[in-house]
C-alpha cells in the first residue's frame, strides 16, 4: 500500500499529465477507428473498385502476367504482384518503375484508376498517426502514447490502493471499469503507439551502443535482418519453359500448409535463371505471420523445385515478435466481424476518455463556482476536440465527392475547409451557453453533412452505382452509403430528441425541468 | 536568490507541482533510455535481438522510473535519484563496450 502523500502524487500525476495526454489520444483514438474501416473507404471513395463480385475468383495468373508484362512493358527483373485481399479486392501488378496496375479479379479486365487518389483514407490515416502536424505531429502522438501507458498503470495503482473505493460519482466509476476492463487493448495500442510514433524516431541511442558507439543509425542495422531485400538473380539469356504459375503456387502450398498467399514476385522472369517467390500468412497462425514476418517459398519456375523457404521453424524471433506486436494494432489481415469488435472496444475507449477529462471538469466546476469562466474554456474546447471532430470529418466526406474535380488545388481545399470547420466549431461551442444545445447543433451539423454525403456520392457516381444496384448485389459501396443513411438518421434523431434523454437533459440548464 | 533556490529545492512538498514533474518526466526518459542503452550493449545476438527490445520495453521503462521519481518528497531527493543511477548506468555503458 502507498503512503498517503505518495498516493496525492500519484493522483495529480494521473490528473495533470491525463488532461495533456487526452486531447491527442483522443484524436489519434477517434480516427484510428475511423482506419479500422480502411478497407471499406478505400472501395468507397475509387470509383475503379465498383464492379460486381462473385462468389469465387477466376483467374489464371499465366495468362494474366504473360498479357501485362506484354502490353504494360513491364521489367522482367522484378515484377510483384498483389492477390486479391479483403483490404483491396483486385489484382495488384507493378515493377519498380511503373504505375500500378490493377486487375479486376472476376473479368481480368484492367481498371481505370486515373481518378483514383485515396484520399480519404491516407487523410484518416495521417490523422490517427499525427503525421498532418508536419515534422512534430508523429513525434507528439507517440508522447501521449507512452503518457497512456503512464496513466494506465498508475490508474491500476490507484486501484489497488483502494483509492476512492466508494466512490459512486458516475463518470468516475465508470472510467474506472471501463479503462480496467479495456487494459490489454489500452496497452496493447499505447504501447505500438509509443513504438511507432516515438520509439522507431528515437532509436538512435540504442544503435550507438549495440555498435558499440560505430553508428547511430538503426534503420540501417535492423533493417536487412528484418526485412531483407529481394536477391534478382543474374540474367542468362536463354529461355526455357516455365511451369504454370497457379501449378507453382500449389507447389508451395503443399510445402507450407494452411499458406494463404497474398503475394507473388516474379524475379528475372522470362529467362533461365528465373525464380518465383510466393508469400504470404498461415491461416492457422495468422498473428506471428503477419506483415512483418511473411512466411515465403523460392521456386525455380522451370523445374519447380524449391530454392529456399522461410517458415515458422526458421524465421527470426525479431520478425515473429514484431508481427504478434504490430497484428494487434493493425489487423491487416482480419475481416469485418473482428473490425467491428475493435469498433466496439475503441467507442468503450473514447468513452473511457471523455470521462476521465469530466471527472476533471467537474471536480473544477464545484470548486470555481462563482468564477466559472476560470475553467469554462477548457471544457468548451474538450467539446470541439471530442465532438466538434464529428461533423468536420462528416464535411469531409461531403467535400470529397461535392468539390470538382478540376478544381486546382482540390486535396488543399478539402483539407482546409476541415481544418476552418472544426475551429468553427470551437465558436460555436462558445457561441451556446448551454452544454446540450452545442451537442445539439453539432449533431445537426453530422446529420446534415452526412446526407449531403450520400447525395453527392450518387450524382457523380451514378453511371456505377446504378450498374451494381442494377446487379443486385451488395457491394461495399452500396453498404458504406447505407451506413451513412443510419448514422444521418441516428444524428437528427439525437439533434430532435436529446433532451428527452434524462440523463443529458440533467447536463443541461435550459432543458432541466 | 541562491537560498530560496536551496529552500525550495530541501522543503518536502505536499503536493507535487510542474517543476516537480518536469523533472520527474526527464528523469525517466533518461534514465529508461541509459538502461535499455546498457541491455542493447550487453545483449548478444544480431542487431535486431540487440535493439529491438529495448525500442519496446523503453515506453514500459520510463513508466516505472517515472513512477519511482514521483514518489520523492522533496525536488533533492528526485535529482539525487536522478543523478546516482545515471551516473552508475553510464559507467556500466562505458564499461559493457570496454570490457565486453
Amino acid at each position: 500500500m502507498l503512503n498517503k502523500l505518495n498516493l496525492k502524487y500519484l493522483i495529480k500525476a494521473h490528473t495533470q499529465l491525463g488532461l495533456f495526454a487526452i486531447f491527442f489520444f483522443f484524436i489519434s483514438a477517434f480516427f484510428g477507428t475511423i482506419t479500422l474501416f480502411l478497407p471499406q473507404i478505400h472501395t468507397w471513395e475509387n470509383t475503379s473498385r465498383y464492379f460486381t463480385y462473385e462468389k469465387e475468383y477466376n483467374y489464371k495468373l499465366d495468362e494474366l502476367v504473360k498479357r501485362t508484362i506484354k502490353e504494360e512493358d513491364f521489367n522482367p527483373n522484378f515484377i510483384e504482384i498483389k492477390l486479391p485481399s479483403y483490404r483491396d479486392n483486385v489484382i495488384a501488378i507493378n515493377d519498380p518503375s511503373s504505375r500500378t496496375k490493377y486487375i479486376n479479379p472476376y473479368t481480368l479486365k484492367m481498371l481505370d484508376t486515373t481518378s483514383d487518389n485515396s484520399f480519404l483514407s491516407n487523410f484518416f490515416n495521417d490523422l490517427h498517426i499525427g503525421r498532418n502536424i508536419p515534422k512534430i505531429g508523429q513525434l507528439l502522438m507517440g508522447i501521449a502514447s507512452i503518457l497512456i501507458i503512464f496513466l494506465t498503470v498508475s490508474g491500476v495503482i490507484l486501484y489497488l490502493n483502494k483509492h476512492k473505493q466508494n466512490n459512486s460519482n458516475f463518470n468516475f466509476k465508470w472510467h474506472k471499469n471501463i479503462s480496467l476492463i479495456l487494459l490489454p487493448y489500452i496497452i496493447v495500442f499505447a504501447l505500438t503507439g509509443s513504438v511507432l510514433g516515438f520509439m522507431l524516431s528515437s532509436a538512435s541511442p540504442f544503435a550507438y551502443a549495440a555498435t558499440k558507439t560505430e553508428t547511430s543509425n538503426m534503420r540501417s542495422l535492423v533493417g536487412p535482418i528484418i526485412f531483407p531485400k529481394d536477391e534478382i538473380p543474374k540474367k542468362s539469356v536463354v529461355f526455357e519453359k516455365f511451369q504454370s504459375i497457379d501449378g507453382l503456387i500449389n507447389k508451395a502450398k503443399e510445402s507450407i500448409p494452411n499458406l494463404e498467399v497474398k503475394t507473388i514476385k516474379l524475379l528475372q522472369w522470362n529467362d533461365k535463371n528465373a525464380r518465383i517467390k510466393i508469400e504470404g500468412y498461415l491461416s492457422n497462425n495468422r498473428i506471428i505471420t503477419g506483415r512483418v514476418n511473411r512466411v515465403y517459398v523460392i521456386l525455380n519456375p522451370i523445374s519447380g523445385e524449391i530454392i529456399k523457404k522461410k517458415d515458422l521453424s526458421n524465421s527470426h524471433i525479431g520478425n515473429k515478435s514484431l508481427s504478434a506486436f504490430y497484428f494487434f494494432h493493425f489487423i491487416a489481415d482480419e475481416t469485418l466481424f473482428v473490425r467491428l469488435i475493435y469498433l466496439v472496444l475503441s467507442l468503450a475507449f473514447l468513452l473511457s476518455l471523455a470521462l476521465g477529462f469530466l471527472i476533471w471538469s467537474e471536480r473544477k466546476a464545484s470548486k470555481y463556482q462563482d468564477n466559472r469562466d476560470y475553467f469554462n474554456f477548457t471544457g468548451r474546447f474538450a467539446i470541439t476536440i471530442m465532438f466538434g471532430v464529428i461533423p468536420a470529418t462528416a464535411l469531409i466526406l461531403v467535400l470529397y465527392w461535392a468539390l470538382p474535380s478540376e478544381l486546382f488545388q482540390r486535396m488543399i481545399w478539402i483539407k482546409g475547409i476541415f481544418y476552418s470547420f472544426w475551429a468553427f466549431t470551437l465558436l460555436l461551442s462558445v457561441y451556446y451557453e448551454d452544454i446540450l444545445d452545442i451537442l445539439k447543433a453539432l449533431a445537426f451539423f453530422t446529420s446534415v453533412f452526412l446526407f449531403s454525403t450520400i447525395i453527392a456520392h450518387i450524382m457523380v457516381a451514378k453511371t456505377s452505382i446504378a450498374t451494381l444496384v442494377k446487379a443486385g448485389t451488395m457491394h461495399t459501396a452500396l453498404s458504406f452509403d447505407l451506413v451513412l443513411l443510419i448514422l444521418s438518421v441516428l444524428f437528427f434523431l439525437f439533434y430532435k430528441y436529446s433532451h428527452k434523454i434524462k440523463f443529458l437533459a440533467k447536463h443541461s440548464r435550459r432543458y432541466y425541468a | 536568490m541562491l537560498k530560496n533556490m536551496k529552500n525550495y529545492i530541501y522543503e518536502p512538498k505536499s503536493n507535487i507541482g510542474w517543476v516537480h514533474g518536469f523533472i520527474a518526466c526527464t528523469g525517466a526518459l533518461v534514465c529508461a533510455y541509459l538502461t535499455m542503452m546498457l541491455f542493447s550493449t550487453l545483449m548478444y545476438g544480431d542487431y535486431a535481438y540487440q535493439i529491438i527490445p529495448s525500442i519496446i520495453l523503453t515506453p514500459l521503462l520510463m513508466t516505472g522510473y517515472g513512477i519511482w521519481l514521483l514518489f520523492s518528497e522533496k525536488i533533492i531527493d528526485v535529482l539525487k535519484k536522478i543523478f546516482f543511477s545515471s551516473i552508475l548506468l553510464i559507467i556500466l555503458i562505458y564499461l559493457s563496450i570496454k570490457v565486453f
